[in-house]
């Protein structure tokens, strides 16, 4: 077992199996181990949104864009005014970067347990069975490899660890449902989650882009992949628009706004405020 | 502009290729090759295709088709698959292997032609999962287990006759006395299912999960299970005769030859191999393998011949001494195979050592690489 597996997918894994062990439903249990990982990695969120907001007011505010003007034709000076802004103002650009990074592979980590624990095939049943810590069973008699095993993948008439296709009986043909609500979900979250880019113009064609590339791309990964991993990404979208409602900036005016060009009700309001 | 839509979309690729390629083990169904021998030729599932190989010399068996000669592989096209369970074949000269491809919509279980490789029919109306494992052919019937738990019996041309559904999946081959069907199941159960009717004769419950096919012999069924035990089963009424309990899982199925059975546990440098006496249970003796032997040893010429995952090929004696040993740099999960003279061996993920061939003296005779 490599470190990556000894340090993050064997704890993730066991942790998703003991949640399993308990409430016996493993769609129940992929559901409330994407919670718990997420109210685990609150606290980066809630830097990283805090943060970027501080850069949102930052490049909304009068001395960036006078410096932006003064210095457009110089990138070295612009860089180094840029620097000298962020320190007058209290804000480093890597406090944004950071959560981000520190979540990022407790993110792959998640996915990777979720589609381990799904093993479908005897060679994955192996590496399952290796990863399952056990000592666990001495505290967790459910935890044992005979009780946990087969794990069972149907959850909502759905096969975990098969892509799910729902066969409408009206018209008599079959249609992706989970991974169209993952589009769905995952589009939401992107707009209503992104912080307004104030005036720059490259910056909004990079959210509008990222609102468009990201649910296609994971729709696809829904469509293709087992629905077990469909189900992680239908409930981290919809736990984070929770988490970014409950500090109160979540933005459903961004909803509907398809075009780089507009300017989003927050970013006009922290321009008035700082004029 | 269009440099940063290329960086997001190259960032999107990365991402995706993380949170694919770092779990890709589950995402595209992986698992170790199956290998059957039928006549002078070997067929190895091992992927993308089934490899004809000649026993004689370990050569890709080849077709010429207008004036180009091509290795003779199925599918032709390199679609359909990965396989991975032992092809069949029938009294008729078709080649039975289904499609473990788990993030299709469809499961076709494949017949072709042995001898041209050419597809005759495909079935997967009602196939809800894939196909890890080999069918048996019992009296021109073929009962193909799938991983949604049905096993599934057609006539030779693909007609569908019935089905016998277990509770879990069917990781494993049937087996039969002739009478009878075996078969054993992720569900902690074994069965006896009747080959006409496809109804079960009876089911007894185990103590965990079972990935290995059954033994029968002599009206016993032996079988292990991932939670390290061996039982014995009267092969008529399903009574547990007798059960022995080992450290370290067991996944590859039992070899029986005389009076005793031979097996390998699963459990990283721990993993033995055992000899038991078959009337009781008893440990004959056991063999310190060195690493974890998950499939069945194969017993020939005197010869207890197996594997480790490790990639050591090891033969030893009927008394447990080992004779000799080989090392592949490969992971070895695949059961060896006897064919003639030879012992073959299938490791797993090697696109330069996909079959090795030994004779009983540990010789090394020949290696399969196939052909670009």
């Amino acid at each position: 077992m490599n470190f990556w597996d000894l340090l993050v997918v064997q704890p993730m894994t066991n942790i998703l199996l003991t949640i399993f062990g308990l409430v016996g439903n493993f769609g129940i249990a992929i559901i409330l181990f994407t919670i718990l990982i997420r109210l685990i990695t609150h606290p980066l969120m809630a830097q990283q949104i805090k943060s970027s907001q501080k850069m949102q007011e930052l490049n909304s505010s009068k001395k960036w864009k006078d410096i932006q003007e003064k210095y457009k034709g110089d990138r070295e000076k612009l860089s180094t005014e840029q620097m000298k802004l962020y320190k007058e103002m209290g804000y480093n650009p890597m406090s944004g970067c950071l959560p981000t990074l520190i979540q990022f592979p407790i993110i792959i980590g998640l996915y990777q347990s979720v589609l381990r624990a799904l093993a479908a095939t005897p060679l994955a049943m192996l590496t399952l069975t290796r990863t399952i810590y056990p000592w666990l069973e001495n505290i967790l008699p459910r935890m044992s490899i005979s009780s946990l095993i087969p794990i069972n993948n149907f959850f909502l008439g759905m096969n975990l660890a098969q892509p799910e296709w729902t066969k409408l009986p009206i018209l008599a043909i079959s249609i992706p449902i989970l991974a169209i609500i993952v589009t769905l979900t995952t589009y939401v979250q992107t707009k209503v989650t992104t912080p307004s880019t104030g005036s720059d113009p490259q910056s909004k064609q990079m959210s509008t882009m990222m609102s468009i590339y990201m649910p296609l791309l994971l729709g696809y990964f829904a469509i293709n992949f087992a629905s077990g991993l469909a189900v992680y990404f239908v409930v981290s979208n919809l736990f984070g628009i929770g988490q970014y409602a409950m500090m109160g900036k979540v933005d459903w005016s961004n909803l509907f706004k398809f075009s780089s060009g507009n300017s989003s009700t927050t970013s006009k309001a922290i321009a008035k405020k700082n004029k | 502009m269009r440099i940063k839509t290329v960086f997001l979309l190259a960032v999107m690729l990365v991402l995706g290729s993380l949170l694919t390629a770092c779990g890709n083990r589950s995402l595209a169904s992986t698992d170790w090759p199956g290998l059957t021998v039928q006549g002078d030729t070997a067929y190895l599932a091992a992927g993308t295709y089934v490899y004809a190989i000649n026993i004689a010399n370990g050569q890709e068996t080849t077709v010429t088709l207008a004036d180009k000669t091509a290795p003779l592989r199925f599918p032709s096209d390199g679609r359909g698959g990965p396989f991975y369970g032992n092809p069949a074949f029938t009294s008729d000269g078709q080649m039975i292997v289904g499609s473990a491809n788990i993030n299709d919509r469809k499961h076709p279980l494949f017949s072709a032609n042995a001898t041209d490789l050419a597809t005759k029919w495909i079935y997967q109306e009602q196939a809800k999962d894939i196909w890890l494992s080999g069918a048996l052919i019992l009296n021109d019937v073929i009962y193909a287990p799938n991983s949604d738990g049905g096993l599934y019996a057609f006539d030779l041309n693909g007609s569908m006759k019935g089905k016998f559904v277990a509770e879990h999946a069917l990781w494993s081959s049937p087996v039969t006395d002739g009478q009878n069907i075996y078969v054993s199941s992720m569900d902690h159960h074994v069965y006896a299912v009747n080959p006409a009717n496809l109804n079960k004769i009876w089911g007894t419950e185990l103590d965990a999960s079972i990935i290995a096919s059954p033994t029968v012999k002599d009206g016993r069924l032996y079988v292990p299970t991932i939670g390290g035990t061996v039982f014995a089963l009267n092969a008529e009424t399903g009574e547990i005769l007798w059960q022995k309990n080992f450290d370290g899982g067991i996944t590859g199925q039992v070899a029986v030859e005389g009076d005793r059975l031979y097996f390998g546990s699963e459990m990283n440098a721990a993993g033995k191999v055992y000899a038991l006496n078959t009337e009781d249970g008893s440990t004959i003796w056991s063999f310190d393998a060195g690493g974890s032997v998950t499939s069945s040893p194969l017993v020939k010429d005197n010869l207890v011949v197996f594997v480790t995952e490790t990639g050591v090929v090891r033969a030893l004696d009927l008394d447990g001494k080992s004779m000799w040993q080989q090392s592949l740099d490969a992971k070895l999960y695949s059961s060896p195979v006897s064919a003639g003279d030879l012992i073959l061996i299938a490791p797993l993920g090697k696109s330069d050592l996909m079959l090795v061939a030994y004779d009983n003296t540990g010789a090394q005779k020949w290696v399969f690489t196939p052909n670009k």
